[in-house]
Protein backbone atom coordinates (compact mmCIF):
# COMPACT_ATOMS: atom_id res chain seq x y z
CA UNK A 1 0.00 0.00 0.00
CA UNK A 2 2.82 2.54 0.88
CA UNK A 3 4.58 1.90 -2.52
CA UNK A 4 1.46 2.62 -4.25
CA UNK A 5 0.57 5.74 -1.93
CA UNK A 6 4.12 7.41 -2.90
CA UNK A 7 4.00 6.01 -6.28
CA UNK A 8 0.42 7.75 -6.71
CA UNK A 9 0.77 11.12 -5.07
CA UNK A 10 4.77 11.43 -6.62
CA UNK A 11 2.44 12.50 -9.53
CA UNK A 12 1.65 15.54 -7.90
CA UNK A 13 5.78 16.82 -7.69
CA UNK A 14 6.26 15.69 -11.12
CA UNK A 15 3.59 14.96 -13.66
CA UNK A 16 5.39 12.08 -15.23
CA UNK A 17 5.22 10.21 -12.09
CA UNK A 18 8.01 8.27 -10.90
CA UNK A 19 9.92 5.70 -12.28
CA UNK A 20 8.44 2.37 -10.42
CA UNK A 21 10.27 -1.29 -9.97
CA UNK A 22 8.25 -4.01 -8.84
CA UNK A 23 10.01 -7.41 -7.75
CA UNK A 24 6.75 -9.00 -6.56
CA UNK A 25 6.43 -11.54 -9.88
CA UNK A 26 3.01 -12.40 -8.75
CA UNK A 27 1.52 -9.41 -10.15
CA UNK A 28 -0.60 -8.70 -7.55
CA UNK A 29 0.99 -5.32 -6.71
CA UNK A 30 2.05 -2.14 -7.57
CA UNK A 31 1.77 -2.90 -10.74
CA UNK A 32 -1.76 -3.24 -10.70
CA UNK A 33 -1.87 0.28 -10.53
CA UNK A 34 0.93 1.60 -12.85
CA UNK A 35 1.07 -0.92 -15.26
CA UNK A 36 2.68 1.62 -17.80
CA UNK A 37 5.08 3.04 -15.48
CA UNK A 38 6.19 -0.28 -13.75
CA UNK A 39 9.03 -2.30 -14.64
CA UNK A 40 8.93 -5.96 -13.30
CA UNK A 41 11.99 -6.92 -12.09
CA UNK A 42 13.83 -10.77 -11.01
CA UNK A 43 16.43 -9.64 -9.18
CA UNK A 44 18.33 -13.16 -9.58
CA UNK A 45 18.87 -11.82 -13.21
CA UNK A 46 22.04 -9.46 -13.87
CA UNK A 47 19.75 -7.68 -16.40
CA UNK A 48 16.91 -6.49 -14.47
CA UNK A 49 19.69 -5.67 -11.49
CA UNK A 50 21.05 -3.37 -14.27
CA UNK A 51 17.23 -2.13 -15.04
CA UNK A 52 16.60 -1.50 -11.57
CA UNK A 53 20.18 0.14 -9.99
CA UNK A 54 21.49 1.78 -13.39
CA UNK A 55 18.30 3.14 -14.37
CA UNK A 56 17.99 5.31 -11.18
CA UNK A 57 21.31 6.22 -11.33
CA UNK A 58 20.33 7.13 -15.13
CA UNK A 59 17.53 9.77 -14.34
CA UNK A 60 18.95 11.25 -10.83
CA UNK A 61 16.46 14.30 -11.23
CA UNK A 62 13.06 11.75 -11.09
CA UNK A 63 11.50 9.86 -8.37
CA UNK A 64 12.25 6.06 -8.13
CA UNK A 65 9.77 3.78 -6.10
CA UNK A 66 11.29 0.25 -5.72
CA UNK A 67 8.49 -1.92 -4.00
CA UNK A 68 10.04 -5.18 -2.68
CA UNK A 69 8.44 -7.86 -1.35
CA UNK A 70 9.34 -9.69 1.71
CA UNK A 71 11.13 -12.79 -0.41
CA UNK A 72 13.37 -10.65 -2.77
CA UNK A 73 14.09 -8.07 0.56
CA UNK A 74 17.44 -10.38 1.57
CA UNK A 75 18.44 -10.48 -2.23
CA UNK A 76 17.79 -6.62 -3.03
CA UNK A 77 19.99 -5.50 0.09
CA UNK A 78 22.81 -8.30 -1.05
CA UNK A 79 22.81 -6.31 -4.00
CA UNK A 80 23.02 -3.42 -2.68
CA UNK A 81 25.72 -3.94 -0.76
CA UNK A 82 28.10 -5.43 -3.08
CA UNK A 83 27.97 -3.20 -5.59
CA UNK A 84 28.00 0.01 -2.78
CA UNK A 85 24.94 1.27 -4.32
CA UNK A 86 24.91 4.00 -1.76
CA UNK A 87 28.27 5.52 -3.14
CA UNK A 88 27.16 5.56 -6.40
CA UNK A 89 23.71 7.13 -5.34
CA UNK A 90 25.25 9.65 -3.26
CA UNK A 91 27.31 10.38 -6.28
CA UNK A 92 24.35 10.94 -8.73
CA UNK A 93 22.74 13.27 -6.14
CA UNK A 94 20.01 10.17 -5.16
CA UNK A 95 18.74 10.46 -2.33
CA UNK A 96 17.38 7.48 -0.63
CA UNK A 97 14.60 6.76 1.83
CA UNK A 98 13.94 3.16 3.04
CA UNK A 99 10.31 2.35 3.95
CA UNK A 100 10.01 -0.61 5.98
CA UNK A 101 6.85 -2.29 6.81
CA UNK A 102 6.85 -3.47 10.14
CA UNK A 103 4.52 -6.40 10.77
CA UNK A 104 3.54 -6.81 15.03
CA UNK A 105 5.98 -9.61 15.33
CA UNK A 106 9.43 -9.72 16.50
CA UNK A 107 11.45 -11.15 13.06
CA UNK A 108 9.40 -8.31 11.21
CA UNK A 109 10.63 -5.92 13.72
CA UNK A 110 14.09 -7.46 14.09
CA UNK A 111 14.44 -7.37 10.16
CA UNK A 112 13.42 -3.72 10.22
CA UNK A 113 16.66 -3.53 12.43
CA UNK A 114 18.77 -5.15 10.47
CA UNK A 115 17.95 -3.39 7.38
CA UNK A 116 17.85 0.45 9.31
CA UNK A 117 21.80 -0.56 9.45
CA UNK A 118 22.39 -1.98 6.11
CA UNK A 119 22.90 2.07 4.55
CA UNK A 120 23.73 4.49 7.11
CA UNK A 121 23.38 7.29 4.90
CA UNK A 122 20.17 6.98 3.58
CA UNK A 123 16.60 7.95 5.50
CA UNK A 124 15.26 5.24 7.44
CA UNK A 125 11.58 5.14 8.00
CA UNK A 126 9.76 2.22 10.09
CA UNK A 127 6.17 1.87 8.75
CA UNK A 128 3.56 0.34 11.52
CA UNK A 129 0.47 -0.16 9.66
CA UNK A 130 -2.31 -0.06 12.31
CA UNK A 131 -4.28 -2.34 10.29
CA UNK A 132 -2.29 -5.28 10.48
CA UNK A 133 -1.56 -4.69 14.08
CA UNK A 134 1.21 -2.90 16.17
CA UNK A 135 4.33 -4.43 17.22
CA UNK A 136 5.12 -1.83 19.96
CA UNK A 137 2.25 -4.46 21.54
CA UNK A 138 3.97 -7.43 20.98
CA UNK A 139 6.22 -9.02 23.34
CA UNK A 140 10.04 -8.71 23.05
CA UNK A 141 8.91 -6.44 19.31
CA UNK A 142 8.71 -3.60 21.32
CA UNK A 143 12.15 -3.33 22.92
CA UNK A 144 13.64 -4.23 19.56
CA UNK A 145 11.78 -1.52 18.08
CA UNK A 146 13.15 1.15 20.49
CA UNK A 147 16.62 0.16 18.99
CA UNK A 148 15.94 1.38 15.45
CA UNK A 149 17.15 4.90 14.57
CA UNK A 150 15.21 6.07 12.27
CA UNK A 151 14.68 9.35 10.73
CA UNK A 152 10.75 9.45 11.11
CA UNK A 153 8.47 6.98 11.58
CA UNK A 154 5.04 6.25 9.65
CA UNK A 155 1.83 4.92 11.83
CA UNK A 156 -0.56 4.39 9.03
CA UNK A 157 -4.30 4.65 10.58
CA UNK A 158 -6.61 2.01 10.29
CA UNK A 159 -9.25 2.23 7.71
CA UNK A 160 -12.64 0.61 8.00
CA UNK A 161 -13.44 -1.91 5.50
CA UNK A 162 -15.98 -0.09 3.73
CA UNK A 163 -13.40 3.15 3.46
CA UNK A 164 -10.84 0.99 2.13
CA UNK A 165 -12.91 -0.65 -0.75
CA UNK A 166 -13.39 3.05 -1.79
CA UNK A 167 -9.28 3.55 -2.21
CA UNK A 168 -9.44 -0.15 -3.84
CA UNK A 169 -11.82 0.95 -6.64
CA UNK A 170 -10.20 0.69 -9.82
CA UNK A 171 -10.25 4.40 -10.74
CA UNK A 172 -9.21 5.39 -7.38
CA UNK A 173 -6.14 7.97 -6.94
CA UNK A 174 -4.77 9.58 -3.59
CA UNK A 175 -3.86 12.42 -6.33
CA UNK A 176 -7.03 12.70 -7.85
CA UNK A 177 -8.85 13.13 -4.32
CA UNK A 178 -6.73 15.84 -3.31
CA UNK A 179 -7.52 17.19 -6.62
CA UNK A 180 -11.13 17.22 -5.92
CA UNK A 181 -11.82 14.64 -8.68
CA UNK A 182 -13.23 12.21 -6.70
CA UNK A 183 -16.73 14.04 -6.16
CA UNK A 184 -18.53 10.83 -6.98
CA UNK A 185 -17.32 9.34 -3.02
CA UNK A 186 -19.46 10.47 -0.69
CA UNK A 187 -18.00 13.14 1.25
CA UNK A 188 -17.72 11.29 5.20
CA UNK A 189 -15.54 8.43 3.27
CA UNK A 190 -13.13 11.77 0.97
CA UNK A 191 -13.14 12.87 4.69
CA UNK A 192 -11.99 9.75 6.27
CA UNK A 193 -9.40 9.11 3.30
CA UNK A 194 -8.34 12.82 3.45
CA UNK A 195 -7.60 12.75 7.19
CA UNK A 196 -6.11 8.95 6.72
CA UNK A 197 -3.40 11.24 4.01
CA UNK A 198 -3.23 14.57 6.61
CA UNK A 199 -2.24 12.17 9.23
CA UNK A 200 0.72 10.45 6.85
CA UNK A 201 1.13 13.72 5.86
CA UNK A 202 1.94 14.66 9.99
CA UNK A 203 4.64 12.32 9.90
CA UNK A 204 6.42 12.91 6.83
CA UNK A 205 9.76 14.62 8.64
CA UNK A 206 10.62 18.22 7.60
CA UNK A 207 13.76 16.84 5.12
CA UNK A 208 10.75 15.77 3.02
CA UNK A 209 9.79 19.07 2.74
CA UNK A 210 9.52 18.92 -0.82
CA UNK A 211 7.68 16.08 -1.26
CA UNK A 212 5.10 17.87 1.05
CA UNK B 1 66.20 -5.82 -5.49
CA UNK B 2 66.32 -9.09 -7.08
CA UNK B 3 63.99 -9.57 -10.33
CA UNK B 4 60.82 -11.80 -10.06
CA UNK B 5 59.20 -13.68 -12.51
CA UNK B 6 55.74 -14.70 -12.68
CA UNK B 7 54.63 -17.42 -15.12
CA UNK B 8 50.64 -17.91 -15.66
CA UNK B 9 50.24 -20.67 -17.51
CA UNK B 10 48.22 -24.30 -18.12
CA UNK B 11 48.22 -26.92 -19.97
CA UNK B 12 44.37 -26.88 -20.95
CA UNK B 13 42.73 -23.81 -22.97
CA UNK B 14 39.82 -22.14 -21.42
CA UNK B 15 40.83 -22.45 -17.68
CA UNK B 16 41.36 -18.40 -17.32
CA UNK B 17 44.88 -17.99 -17.42
CA UNK B 18 44.45 -15.01 -18.88
CA UNK B 19 42.19 -13.70 -16.97
CA UNK B 20 44.38 -14.23 -13.67
CA UNK B 21 47.65 -12.93 -15.33
CA UNK B 22 45.49 -9.63 -16.00
CA UNK B 23 43.91 -9.80 -12.11
CA UNK B 24 47.73 -10.19 -10.94
CA UNK B 25 48.95 -6.79 -13.15
CA UNK B 26 46.10 -5.18 -12.29
CA UNK B 27 47.11 -6.56 -8.43
CA UNK B 28 50.62 -5.01 -8.52
CA UNK B 29 49.55 -1.76 -10.44
CA UNK B 30 47.06 -0.83 -7.70
CA UNK B 31 50.30 -1.70 -5.53
CA UNK B 32 52.14 0.93 -7.56
CA UNK B 33 54.96 -1.58 -8.59
CA UNK B 34 56.11 -1.63 -12.11
CA UNK B 35 55.87 -4.82 -14.46
CA UNK B 36 56.28 -5.80 -17.87
CA UNK B 37 54.28 -8.36 -19.18
CA UNK B 38 55.22 -11.14 -22.20
CA UNK B 39 52.52 -12.28 -23.65
CA UNK B 40 53.11 -16.15 -25.40
CA UNK B 41 49.72 -15.72 -27.03
CA UNK B 42 51.26 -15.10 -30.28
CA UNK B 43 50.47 -14.27 -32.61
CA UNK B 44 47.33 -12.65 -31.14
CA UNK B 45 48.18 -11.92 -27.83
CA UNK B 46 45.07 -11.56 -25.54
CA UNK B 47 46.78 -10.22 -22.39
CA UNK B 48 48.40 -7.61 -24.59
CA UNK B 49 45.02 -6.36 -26.00
CA UNK B 50 44.58 -5.14 -22.58
CA UNK B 51 47.62 -3.90 -21.40
CA UNK B 52 49.39 -2.67 -24.82
CA UNK B 53 51.52 0.28 -23.25
CA UNK B 54 53.36 -2.60 -20.87
CA UNK B 55 53.04 -5.75 -22.62
CA UNK B 56 54.98 -7.42 -25.52
CA UNK B 57 53.63 -10.67 -27.71
CA UNK B 58 56.55 -12.79 -28.04
CA UNK B 59 57.09 -16.45 -29.03
CA UNK B 60 58.57 -18.30 -26.17
CA UNK B 61 59.87 -20.79 -28.40
CA UNK B 62 61.99 -18.73 -30.37
CA UNK B 63 65.66 -17.82 -28.75
CA UNK B 64 65.46 -14.24 -29.49
CA UNK B 65 62.08 -14.25 -27.97
CA UNK B 66 63.83 -15.99 -24.81
CA UNK B 67 66.55 -13.66 -24.68
CA UNK B 68 64.11 -10.73 -24.61
CA UNK B 69 62.99 -11.94 -21.28
CA UNK B 70 65.64 -13.39 -19.61
CA UNK B 71 69.14 -11.89 -20.97
CA UNK B 72 67.20 -8.08 -19.85
CA UNK B 73 66.87 -9.32 -16.50
CA UNK B 74 70.14 -7.93 -14.88
CA UNK B 75 69.21 -4.46 -16.64
CA UNK B 76 65.81 -3.80 -16.81
CA UNK B 77 64.80 -0.90 -14.70
CA UNK B 78 61.42 -3.11 -14.04
CA UNK B 79 61.86 -5.64 -11.58
CA UNK B 80 58.87 -7.77 -12.14
CA UNK B 81 58.12 -9.87 -15.31
CA UNK B 82 54.73 -11.72 -15.69
CA UNK B 83 55.23 -14.45 -18.60
CA UNK B 84 51.58 -15.87 -19.92
CA UNK B 85 52.18 -18.73 -21.04
CA UNK B 86 50.36 -19.78 -24.46
CA UNK B 87 46.97 -22.27 -23.59
CA UNK B 88 48.75 -25.97 -23.63
CA UNK B 89 52.10 -25.08 -23.45
CA UNK B 90 52.74 -24.97 -19.65
CA UNK B 91 54.79 -28.45 -19.75
CA UNK B 92 56.91 -27.12 -23.07
CA UNK B 93 57.74 -24.15 -21.77
CA UNK B 94 58.97 -25.29 -18.18
CA UNK B 95 61.13 -28.08 -19.80
CA UNK B 96 62.51 -25.42 -22.44
CA UNK B 97 63.63 -23.06 -19.22
CA UNK B 98 64.91 -26.39 -17.43
CA UNK B 99 67.07 -26.97 -20.53
CA UNK B 100 68.46 -23.57 -20.83
CA UNK B 101 69.04 -23.40 -17.29
CA UNK B 102 66.59 -20.75 -15.99
CA UNK B 103 65.14 -23.21 -13.45
CA UNK B 104 68.57 -23.80 -12.05
CA UNK B 105 69.24 -20.36 -12.22
CA UNK B 106 66.25 -19.68 -9.94
CA UNK B 107 67.03 -22.44 -7.47
CA UNK B 108 70.67 -20.85 -6.81
CA UNK B 109 68.90 -17.71 -6.10
CA UNK B 110 70.27 -15.43 -9.09
CA UNK B 111 66.25 -14.30 -9.39
CA UNK B 112 62.69 -14.97 -7.75
CA UNK B 113 60.86 -17.90 -10.23
CA UNK B 114 57.22 -18.39 -9.25
CA UNK B 115 54.71 -19.73 -11.42
CA UNK B 116 51.02 -19.72 -10.87
CA UNK B 117 49.39 -22.98 -12.21
CA UNK B 118 45.92 -22.20 -13.39
CA UNK B 119 43.64 -24.94 -12.85
CA UNK B 120 40.13 -25.95 -14.02
CA UNK B 121 37.18 -28.18 -12.82
CA UNK B 122 38.22 -30.82 -15.05
CA UNK B 123 39.77 -34.58 -14.23
CA UNK B 124 43.04 -33.77 -16.50
CA UNK B 125 43.79 -30.50 -14.56
CA UNK B 126 45.02 -33.34 -11.55
CA UNK B 127 46.90 -34.90 -13.80
CA UNK B 128 48.82 -32.18 -15.17
CA UNK B 129 49.99 -31.15 -11.35
CA UNK B 130 51.40 -34.31 -10.82
CA UNK B 131 53.56 -33.63 -14.17
CA UNK B 132 54.48 -30.17 -13.36
CA UNK B 133 55.76 -31.00 -9.97
CA UNK B 134 59.05 -31.90 -11.60
CA UNK B 135 59.69 -29.21 -12.72
CA UNK B 136 58.94 -26.90 -9.43
CA UNK B 137 61.53 -27.83 -6.77
CA UNK B 138 63.11 -24.46 -5.55
CA UNK B 139 60.59 -22.48 -7.15
CA UNK B 140 57.50 -20.72 -5.74
CA UNK B 141 54.33 -23.03 -7.18
CA UNK B 142 50.85 -21.62 -6.81
CA UNK B 143 47.99 -23.64 -7.41
CA UNK B 144 44.89 -21.56 -8.20
CA UNK B 145 41.85 -22.74 -8.49
CA UNK B 146 39.43 -20.91 -10.67
CA UNK B 147 36.30 -20.45 -10.51
CA UNK B 148 35.77 -17.67 -12.59
CA UNK B 149 34.48 -18.71 -15.79
CA UNK B 150 32.60 -22.08 -15.13
CA UNK B 151 29.05 -22.47 -13.34
CA UNK B 152 29.53 -26.56 -13.01
CA UNK B 153 31.20 -27.32 -9.77
CA UNK B 154 34.64 -29.01 -9.66
CA UNK B 155 34.38 -32.51 -11.09
CA UNK B 156 37.08 -33.71 -8.75
CA UNK B 157 35.99 -35.17 -5.34
CA UNK B 158 37.80 -32.48 -2.94
CA UNK B 159 39.41 -36.01 -1.41
CA UNK B 160 41.06 -36.36 -4.14
CA UNK B 161 42.19 -33.16 -4.78
CA UNK B 162 43.89 -32.54 -1.11
CA UNK B 163 45.60 -35.87 -1.97
CA UNK B 164 47.12 -34.48 -5.04
CA UNK B 165 47.66 -31.13 -3.91
CA UNK B 166 49.67 -33.13 -0.29
CA UNK B 167 52.18 -34.51 -3.02
CA UNK B 168 53.30 -31.60 -4.33
CA UNK B 169 56.42 -30.01 -2.53
CA UNK B 170 56.15 -26.30 -1.26
CA UNK B 171 53.17 -25.71 -3.04
CA UNK B 172 50.75 -22.86 -2.27
CA UNK B 173 47.02 -22.17 -3.02
CA UNK B 174 44.54 -19.46 -4.22
CA UNK B 175 41.26 -19.28 -4.97
CA UNK B 176 39.90 -17.26 -7.90
CA UNK B 177 36.58 -16.50 -6.74
CA UNK B 178 33.70 -16.54 -9.38
CA UNK B 179 32.63 -12.83 -11.44
CA UNK B 180 29.52 -12.47 -12.31
CA UNK B 181 29.28 -13.60 -16.13
CA UNK B 182 27.42 -10.55 -18.04
CA UNK B 183 30.66 -8.26 -16.05
CA UNK B 184 33.30 -10.74 -16.94
CA UNK B 185 32.17 -10.18 -20.65
CA UNK B 186 31.70 -6.56 -20.44
CA UNK B 187 35.26 -5.94 -19.41
CA UNK B 188 36.22 -7.83 -21.90
CA UNK B 189 34.08 -6.16 -24.52
CA UNK B 190 35.59 -2.97 -23.27
CA UNK B 191 39.34 -4.57 -24.01
CA UNK B 192 40.11 -2.10 -20.25
CA UNK B 193 41.86 -3.30 -17.31
CA UNK B 194 39.79 -4.60 -14.43
CA UNK B 195 40.74 -1.35 -12.28
CA UNK B 196 39.65 1.23 -15.09
CA UNK B 197 35.93 -0.64 -15.94
CA UNK B 198 35.99 0.20 -12.16
CA UNK B 199 36.71 3.74 -12.89
CA UNK B 200 34.57 4.02 -15.85
CA UNK B 201 37.41 4.31 -17.94
CA UNK B 202 37.81 3.18 -21.27
CA UNK B 203 40.38 1.76 -23.76
CA UNK B 204 41.42 5.51 -24.97
CA UNK B 205 41.61 6.83 -20.92
CA UNK B 206 38.41 9.00 -21.38
CA UNK B 207 35.33 8.56 -19.11
CA UNK B 208 33.16 5.81 -20.05
CA UNK B 209 29.51 4.67 -19.28
CA UNK B 210 29.86 1.43 -17.55
CA UNK B 211 27.39 -0.30 -15.74
CA UNK B 212 27.39 0.90 -12.31
CA UNK B 213 26.39 -2.67 -11.24
CA UNK B 214 28.89 -4.37 -13.39
CA UNK B 215 31.29 -2.02 -12.26
CA UNK B 216 30.66 -2.74 -8.39
CA UNK B 217 30.71 -6.35 -9.60
CA UNK B 218 33.97 -6.24 -10.69
CA UNK B 219 34.98 -4.22 -7.83
CA UNK B 220 34.03 -6.54 -5.39
CA UNK B 221 35.48 -9.17 -7.03
CA UNK B 222 38.97 -7.44 -7.33
CA UNK B 223 38.80 -7.35 -3.86
CA UNK B 224 38.54 -10.60 -2.92
CA UNK B 225 40.95 -11.47 -5.54
CA UNK B 226 43.15 -9.29 -3.75
CA UNK B 227 43.10 -11.08 -0.39
CA UNK B 228 44.45 -14.24 -2.28
CA UNK B 229 46.98 -12.78 -4.02
CA UNK B 230 48.30 -10.82 -0.89
CA UNK B 231 48.66 -15.07 0.89
CA UNK B 232 50.99 -15.55 -1.61
CA UNK B 233 54.81 -15.51 -0.85
CA UNK B 234 55.40 -14.02 -4.37
CA UNK B 235 53.46 -11.64 -3.58
CA UNK B 236 55.52 -10.67 -0.45
CA UNK B 237 59.08 -10.77 -2.08
CA UNK B 238 57.60 -8.22 -4.55
CA UNK B 239 55.75 -6.20 -2.27
CA UNK B 240 59.06 -5.80 0.00
CA UNK B 241 61.34 -5.21 -2.57
CA UNK B 242 59.26 -2.55 -3.29
CA UNK B 243 58.76 -1.22 0.00
CA UNK B 244 62.79 -1.66 0.34
CA UNK B 245 63.38 0.22 -2.93
CA UNK B 246 60.99 2.88 -2.30
CA UNK B 247 62.67 3.49 1.53
CA UNK B 248 66.05 3.30 -0.37
CA UNK B 249 65.28 6.14 -2.39
CA UNK B 250 64.24 8.05 0.06
CA UNK B 251 66.91 7.75 2.01
CA UNK B 252 69.10 9.02 -0.76
CA UNK B 253 67.06 11.75 -2.01
CA UNK B 254 67.12 12.63 2.49
CA UNK B 255 70.82 12.46 1.99
CA UNK B 256 70.70 14.29 -0.96
CA UNK B 257 68.52 17.69 0.54
CA UNK B 258 71.52 17.26 3.64
CA UNK B 259 74.44 17.61 1.07
CA UNK B 260 72.34 20.45 -0.43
Amino acid sequence: MISRLYSDLLHLRDPRGPKIYDTDLSGNSVVTRFPSKTLMLDLAKVGDQLKLFDGVLAEPERDHVVDLSADMLTRFFSIFKEINFEEGAAEAGVEITIHHIVDPSVPSVRTALETSRIAPSASFVPVRNLAIGDCLVVPGAAEIYQKIEFDSEIVMPNLEPEVQAWTEAPDFTWSGLLLGRHDDIPYEIRLVITNFLQSIYDQTDAREEEFK
Amino acid sequence: MKHTIILVGADKGGVGKTTIARALLDFLHRKNILVRAFDTENPRGTLHRFYPGISEIIDLGDVASQMKVLDTLTTSDIKVTIVDLKAGNLSTALDTFEKIGVLEAARNGEFNLALVHVVGPAIASLDEMGEVAKYTDGIAYVVARNFINETNFFEWDERTYKKYFANLANAREIEVPKLNEMAYEQVDLAGVTYSNFVSNINAKGAASNFSFVLRGYVRKWLSDIDVEFEKLEVVKWVMDAARESTSISSENSDENSDDE
